[in-house]
């Protein structure tokens, strides 16, 4: 019996001893791995290109930018039916270190550590498995990957380039940073910014084709990519930005040269773009076959940017969109005869008709009627505020009453901006506009379904320069340049100070009467320029320093 | 012999009697005359006597008088409830001997402490209270974390769920918040060291419910410490002690206060007022109100009383148990069978039990099974096997869980004068906008019926190993757990029912009937394993030091129900305790552990406790008025590896790639293009909130043991609190995932008090118990705001944010001349608040901190208690303070939110009563009335009469002859009163959504009977 109680406690300490020092098992405490993990990521060709695709989900949605609408509605050239939103906002003067509807600096911080990630790990993709070449998408590897990386490179220059125009300098981060590593960095200066732009300009410009069209197949099933014409168009316009006064307050005119050099490629038919016959071509439906534009954001189909902004007597419209105002019309030129008050729309620069929705006009297969009393009136709820519809970047022809959509393109780059880039450089570096200054605002002029005259000849540098940004509002219109260049000229105070106005139209049995009218006061001031960091943002990286004035 | 176990105290003299007696052992057999009484002499029921050479229990007669032969020396034990175990050494000279026993001295009480150990509360040196299963049986409510509000110092409560038969409860804190991870810092919950709730064991089945409250009592938990725990212990067989135990109650309950809403003709005047306010025209005219005067046509002119003819008065619940308990030094056994009974209030619940067999009554039994087995297997091993099983059914009407609340609701909203609430022909009262008429939900709609399924084993073993070492032993256990809830019930693709109302005598239907159908849900399972091995070593190095130590291994895995991975902790864990001339105490706890969300990533966890009992000191002998004085003090280092989130979420260290969807189109045919990101960066370094804890305590007893007091101080510093840093540089480019950055510091006091006096035959006694909290958010890397008063920093976890009130606009000028409220056009009338920013707008910059949270920061009780011969009273009284209660529901929201007035609207702004108003003025529009504000949101305090018993004992000789030994009656009420600042009757202090959009808080009437054979 005793034996037995020994041989028991005996027993007892090894078993237990065993659980104390060995059951601490690694498996009890492992968790099922599940997860796709980075490794995964950048050596598996399915996965490095979805990759890519997630950074061009970072490029702002052109359709709707700010606050679900236009730049423009927070310029001169429009004002949007809701007065909370922030564009209006914006153009009430609201920004503050506080308030910013358009503070993308989180935003593109983020799209740039995605495309450093990229550039850091893609090494790892395999281009051949055991000697033979991996394909993908009837492409291989070896073509796709350095393909890939020079669309990452634009697209992190593109990003950059969105932060330091309306931040000025922004710290340059090439690597992906960790918690541990410093990151309260100081800014680097405006110009460093565009250096590096164009340095990934080049880069990309190197390594991305010209066409995607054949690449895989008849369908160009990659049609959206960057090419390197856009990477050209994208550095011309950056360096433009860097000449502008805003940014160059010397007037070092070797920048000047700079943005001209880069953009004549597509002055003197080096780049293989036309412009369309037709103006309006640019800006609805499928434009894969269209010559005129560089890279464009392909979008599904849709029809939200009609519902908003058909006229408001249209059924399923809900109105309150965006409102064309009488300062942006005033901008277009007579095409022929002398301005009539009682006729105001007759004989104008034909883009005015395909920019926007006047009293009289027919559209979508019915006269519109913004007179007082109208159906798509001032008094009708969501009506026009300013007695102007939006026309440019709608399908013209939708019916919304059968829920019909159709596909939106949306322009980044286009040769008419190319040829005013040019122009603009040229003719601030000749003090005496030349012929190609002339030869490049005249092609825009003389579209064949333009047809303006030709700027009379001896103009002096300032006429040629007013000539060239009132050409700009005009042709670029509702394409977001208006917003960014009345700040680049520093323009501002001039322009966005001035009270936003309206036609309101009164129609008195047969007789029409239009009659200028004040829709709201503007707010600008000089700081407004740049945008403030927002306060939060400073505090987390105080040696980022406060934009100048604010 | 050699197998004899001698008291430590045994003296010299003893030794040689022993010696004498075994060598003449044989000469002759001796009886001895005994006697028990109490110290004062007085002759005492029910004791047991054994002696350690038999194995079995000595006949005492009713007096107190036994007889024991003997012929050789034995050791009596003396056990009596309430009273110190007594050894008596006897021996064949023994003659009559006389044995007093002394009742139990306050602070010697035994705490069960984790793991099994165990320890004389007069040696610890941690903070630990706690209450005894039988105390929390008086509360008479059917979920046991009802029944410890304010009885423990410490223990926060609120009875936050409303008082639904299977839906009440009350949630618990221990010391306050120390993190603002709400879910992350409640106490852990332990039954029988298996970590889970107590809710629904039988009062009865539980011995003692202990609150673990400083570092030392929870050292041995390490990374689970943090948090403190609630540990329970169930009721074991007593050797020798058997009993069997009837109890048997019956409890009416009806709603404390039940709000009053305004009847049709009120209603319509109102309601025009409303719209008058609005701008809108008024809906009644003067004539249709008239109409409502005389109440002669029911049809067309209808009051409806939802409340009356839908709830019943009262409801009553049913509780019966039968416990058997006892054995002998071999077995131990400790069995209950308990059911509980818990019928609602709702009115025609029958309405279906003819024609389709069931009812639609808010129900909740229980069935409780437990049964508890000790066994010595051999003279060193013990085995204890706890099996225990309980079902658990909650039904209420309408085809899905909760329902409850929106038939509740819809009594609160529903209109009284556009249908009666059903017609007399039996159709349902109702119209398109109003058609869910509470009758129809509680009669036409079926039910629905939640069955959960608990079973529960618990086995183990204790080696004594004194073959090995003198002193060690080995002990383990292994439990499952396994709760599984499947429902039944109701549930057609959507049963309706028509509503109907006439319209200028047009009967208007809406909607049509359509039967439930039968059909069964799919259940859910929750498992949990543990296991705990250990080896104890104890000695008594001299006559000054003892030493005790531990070293011990846990593990516990818990399966969820779905979708999700385990959830695994293990732990290596030492207990040393050590006692120099049983008045210098030291005791130390070490742990190494860690959870599955760390990946083998250990902490290391110390505690260390000191203690000093000056009333044993010499000098200290001569004060004849202190009898026990102790001074403790306690620091430890513990954890909190819980982190919260199913699935990988929980898993902070993993760097996840993840599907981001059609981000971009391509292609002249536009494909959408499917995206693949980087999520949010791994906190690689992730690790557990560490809580530096500091205890000191003092335990007092006095003037002969009549007056008692515990205090203890703590603070408490939770750092590493896993947080979503907003303050991080957007450079960085990616959001980070959860890290260990946010600091809360808590402090505060637990107290208690007592006082006790015993006057011949009466006895009277007064306990009161305090605990008061102030915890403070020190870092939560918090984002900057604009404003410094919108910081979360610096304030009490849990603050409440508002906007201040300050008065009434009074007319449009004021209005005109007030900064502007962006919520909605204001009228005279409504709430007017601070422009705290001085922006001229009111808007949520204008939020401040304006009222304690939620949760309350002072809890207290108070129990008065006496009895006289047979008959005992105890009142009790409980209360909080400190905390924060939101107003706004549908007894204040007059037509808001599809609310109707309640009487509160009587209150309300006109312009001729702007000067008394209590309410803004009535609009159907409240999003400037009802923001959150000073206006609604209340820092409250409140006590309640939770508690009055008289009971009726008898334990007579008479019965004793009819083999009773107990027999009591007692009459008690539950929640009897309640005093609180809100100073609206139905509006309850702790719940103020009940009886309004939640079923009502009860009080209660229970009538008792306890027998014990």
């Amino acid at each position: 019996m005793k034996n037995k109680i020994i041989l028991i406690q005996v027993f007892i300490i090894p078993v237990l001893f065993t659980f104390l020092t060995s059951s601490c098992s690694k498996e009890l405490l492992d968790r099922p791995i599940v997860e796709i993990q980075e490794s995964d990521v950048f050596t598996t060709i399915s996965y490095s290109s979805q990759y890519v695709n997630d950074i061009y989900g970072s490029l702002p949605n052109n359709l709707s930018p700010v606050s679900g609408t236009l730049y423009e509605c927070a310029t001169d050239d429009a004002r949007f039916g809701v007065s909370s939103n922030g564009a209006a906002r914006l153009a009430g003067g609201s920004l503050t270190p506080f308030y910013n509807p358009d503070d993308v600096f989180t935003n593109y911080y983020k799209a740039i550590r995605k495309c450093n990630n990229f550039l850091e790990k893609i090494d790892q993709l395999p281009e051949t498995d055991h000697g033979a070449d991996i394909i993908f998408n009837s492409e291989k590897v070896s073509v796709i990957k350095p393909r890939m990386i020079g669309e990452v490179t634009f697209l992190r220059a593109f990003f950059y380039f969105e932060l330091a125009k309306r931040y000025g300098g922004v710290p340059i981060i090439l690597k992906t940073l960790s918690l541990k590593d410093t990151i309260a960095l100081p800014r680097n200066s405006f110009d460093d910014v565009i250096n590096r732009v164009v340095t990934d300009c080049d880069v990309a410009f190197n390594s991305l084709p010209s066409t995607y069209a054949g690449l895989n197949g008849s369908t160009n099933t990659q049609y959206g990519h960057a090419t390197k014409w856009a990477a050209l168009a994208f550095k011309a316009r950056a360096l433009l930005y860097a000449a502008s006064p805003l940014f160059n307050s010397t007037n070092d005119l070797n920048k000047w040269t700079a943005a001209a050099n880069a953009v004549k490629p597509f002055f003197d038919g080096t780049a293989p773009f036309t412009l369309s016959a037709q103006y309006s071509a640019n800006f609805s439906g499928n434009t894969y076959a269209n010559t005129e534009i560089i890279w464009a954001r392909v979008f599904g189909n849709s029809n939200s940017m009609e519902i908003q902004n058909y006229p408001v007597g249209f059924s399923s419209v809900t109105g309150n969109g965006i409102c064309p105002s009488q300062n942006f019309v005033d901008a277009f030129e007579m095409k022929t005869g002398v301005y009539d008050p009682t006729k105001p729309y007759t004989n104008r620069d034909p883009r005015l008709a395909e920019a926007v929705i006047y009293n009289g006009a027919t559209f979508n297969g019915r006269t519109i009627q913004t007179y007082t009393g109208g159906i798509d009136g001032p008094n009708v709820n969501g009506g026009s505020l300013t007695g102007y519809y939006l026309k440019k970047l709608l399908l013209p022809t939708l019916n919304l009453q059968t829920g019909q959509t159709g596909q939106h393109n949306a322009i980044f780059f286009r040769l008419a901006e190319m040829l005013l880039i040019y122009a603009e450089a040229l003719n601030e570096t000749q003090s005496t506009p030349g012929t190609d200054v002339y030869a490049a605002v005249n092609k825009i002029r003389q579209r064949t379904s333009v047809s303006m005259p030709s700027l009379p000849v001896g103009l002096t540098q300032s006429q040629m320069r007013d000539r060239i940004r009132n050409e700009r509002r005009v042709e670029l219109s509702f394409e977001g340049h208006r917003y960014w260049d009345v700040r680049r000229w520093k323009m501002g105070l001039a322009q966005f100070n001035l009270p936003l106005m309206g036609m309101q139209v009164t129609q008195n049995g047969t007789t029409t009467t239009y009659t200028p009218y004040i829709v709201e006061q503007r707010s600008f001031n000089d700081k407004m320029n740049l945008y403030p960091i927002q306060l939060n943002e400073l505090q987390s990286n105080p040696k980022l320093g406060q934009t100048i004035g604010w | 012999m050699n197998n004899k176990k001698y008291g430590i105290t045994l003296n010299i003299t003893c030794v040689i009697i022993m010696l004498l007696c075994s060598m003449s052992s044989l000469l002759a057999q001796n009886t001895i005359n005994g006697t028990v009484t109490n110290n004062s002499g007085k002759e005492i029921f029910g004791v047991i006597i054994t002696a350690k050479g038999i194995n079995k229990p000595i006949k005492v007669d009713l007096k107190g008088h036994f007889t024991y032969t003997t012929n050789k020396m034995d050791t009596l034990i003396i056990i009596k409830e309430g009273f110190q175990k007594q050894e008596i050494v006897v021996n064949q000279f023994s003659q009559n001997i006389k044995i007093k026993l002394e009742e139990n001295k306050p602070f010697q009480n035994n705490l069960v402490l984790p793991f099994g150990a165990q320890i004389n509360n007069e040696f610890f040196t941690g903070a630990i209270s706690g209450i005894s299963g039988n105390e929390m049986e008086k509360a008479h409510t059917p979920n046991a974390t009802n029944s410890v509000a304010g009885r423990i110092p410490g223990l926060y409560s609120r009875a936050d769920y409303s008082d639904e038969p299977g839906n009440d409860g009350a949630s618990f804190y221990v010391r306050g918040y120390s993190s603002y991870n709400y879910t992350n810092d409640s106490p852990n919950l332990y039954v029988d060291n298996v970590p889970v709730s107590f809710s629904q064991l039988d009062p009865l089945e539980i011995d003692q419910l202990q609150v673990l409250k400083d570092g030392v009592a929870n050292g041995v938990y390490g990374i689970g410490g943090a948090n403190k725990s609630i540990f329970v212990t169930t009721k074991r067989g007593e050797a020798y002690n058997n009993k069997i135990n009837f109890y048997s109650s019956v409890v009416f309950q009806k709603p404390v206060a039940l709000p009053t809403f305004v009847g049709s003709q009120k209603y319509m005047q109102l309601y025009n007022e409303a719209a008058l306010n609005d701008g809108l025209p008024a809906k009644y005219t003067q004539a249709q109100i008239d109409a409502y005067n005389n109440g002669s046509d029911p049809i067309n002119n209808p009051d409806a009383d939802w409340y009356g003819d839908n709830l019943k008065d009262y409801s009553v619940m049913q509780k019966h148990n039968l416990s058997i308990s006892g054995g002998n030094n071999v077995v131990r056994y400790f069995i209950l069978g308990g059911i509980t009974s818990q019928n609602g209030l709702f009115k025609n619940t029958s309405a279906n039990f003819d024609k389709y067999g069931y009812k639609t009554q808010v129900q909740f039994n229980r069935y409780n099974l437990r049964s508890n087995f000790d066994a010595n297997i051999t003279k060193s091993l013990s085995v204890f096997v706890d099996l225990s099983a309980r079902i658990e059914e909650s039904t209420n009407p309408d085809n899905y869980s909760g329902a409850t609340s929106d038939i509740i609701s819809n009594m609160a909203k529903y209109p009284p004068n556009l249908f009666p609430v059903v017609f007399s022909d039996g159709t349902i009262g109702g119209n398109a906008q109003y058609p869910n008429n509470p009758y129809g939900m509680i009669t036409k709609l079926g039910y629905y019926k939640d069955v959960n399924r608990v079973t529960f084993g618990n086995v183990g073993f204790k080696q004594v190993l004194s073959s090995v070492l003198k002193g060690l032993s080995a002990s383990a256990a292994y439990s499952f757990y396994n709760s599984f809830t499947d429902s039944e019930g109701f549930n057609s693709s959507s049963p309706t029912f028509a509503v109907n109302s006439y319209t200028n005598g047009v009967l208007q239907t809406v909607g049509k009937d359509v039967l439930p159908t039968f059909t069964v849900h799919s259940g859910a399972q929750n498992r949990i394993g543990t296991f705990w091995g250990k080896f104890d070593y104890s000695t008594i190095i001299s006559r000054d030091h003892k030493l005790s130590a531990s070293l011990g291994y846990s593990q516990s895995k818990t399966i969820p129900n779905g979708a999700d991975f385990s959830y695994t902790s293990v732990n290596l864990f030492s207990q040393e305790h050590y006692q120099y001339k049983d008045r210098y105490l030291v005791d130390l706890g070490l742990s190494y552990s860690t959870t599955e969300v760390f990946n083998s990533h250990y902490g290391f966890f110390p505690s260390l406790g000191a203690g000093w009992i000056i009333s044993k000191e010499n000098f200290m002998k001569n004060l004849k008025m202190v009898n026990f004085l102790k001074l403790r003090g306690s620091y430890a280092i513990l954890g909190n590896g819980d982190i919260s989130g199913s699935q990988l979420s929980r898993y902070l260290y993993v760097n996840m790639y993840n599907n981001t969807g059609t981000v971009y189109n391509f292609g002249q045919t536009t494909t959408g293009a499917n995206g693949f990101a980087e999520g949010a960066l791994a906190n690689k370094d992730v690790t557990w909130e560490k809580m530096n804890m500091a205890n000191v305590g003092i335990d007092a007893s006095l003037f002969n043991n009549t007056l008692g007091f515990s205090l203890d101080l703590f603070n408490e510093r939770r750092s590493r609190i896993l947080t979503t840093p907003g303050n991080i540089s957007s450079l960085v480019g990616q959001t980070t995932r959860q890290l260990n950055i946010g600091i809360v510091n808590n402090h505060g006091i637990d107290a208690n008090i007592w006082f006790k006096r015993e006057i011949k035959d009466f006895s009277y006694h007064v306990s009161a118990n305090l605990s008061l909290n102030a915890n403070k958010i020190i870092y939560n890397a918090e984002s900057v705001k604009q404003y410094a008063y919108l910081n979360t920093t610096g304030q009490p976890v849990g603050t409440v944010f508002g906007l201040t009130a300050i008065g009434f606009y009074a007319n449009d000028a004021d209005i005109a001349n007030s900064p502007k409220s962006s919520y909605q056009q204001v009228k005279p009338g409504d709430i007017k608040y601070l422009d705290r920013n001085d922006d001229n707008v009111i808007d949520n910059n204008d939020f401040a901190p304006i009222s304690k949270p939620w949760e309350p920061q002072t809890s207290f009780g108070l129990e008065l208690g006496c009895a006289y011969k047979n008959f005992d009273l105890s009142v009790y009284f409980q209360g909080s303070a400190g905390y924060g209660v939101d107003l706004r529901s549908y007894a204040t929201y007059g037509f808001t939110s599809g609310s109707r007035p309640s009487d509160l609207m009587n209150d309300r702004w006109t312009p001729s009563t702007a000067a008394t108003a209590l309410y803004p003025r009535l609009s159907f529009d409240g999003s400037n009335n009802y923001q959150t504000s000073t206006f609604w949101a209340k820092t409250t305090r409140f006590i309640r009469l939770k508690n009055v018993e008289i009971g009726y004992n008898l334990t007579s000789q008479s019965l004793l002859r009819l083999k009773i030994k107990a027999l009591r009656f007692y009459l008690s009420g539950l929640n009897l009163a309640t005093w609180s600042n809100l100073k609206i009757k139905y509006i309850d202090p702790e719940d103020a959504q009940a009886g309004i959009s939640q079923y009502p808080r009860m009080e209660s009437i229970s009538l008792g009977l306890n027998i014990q054979l």
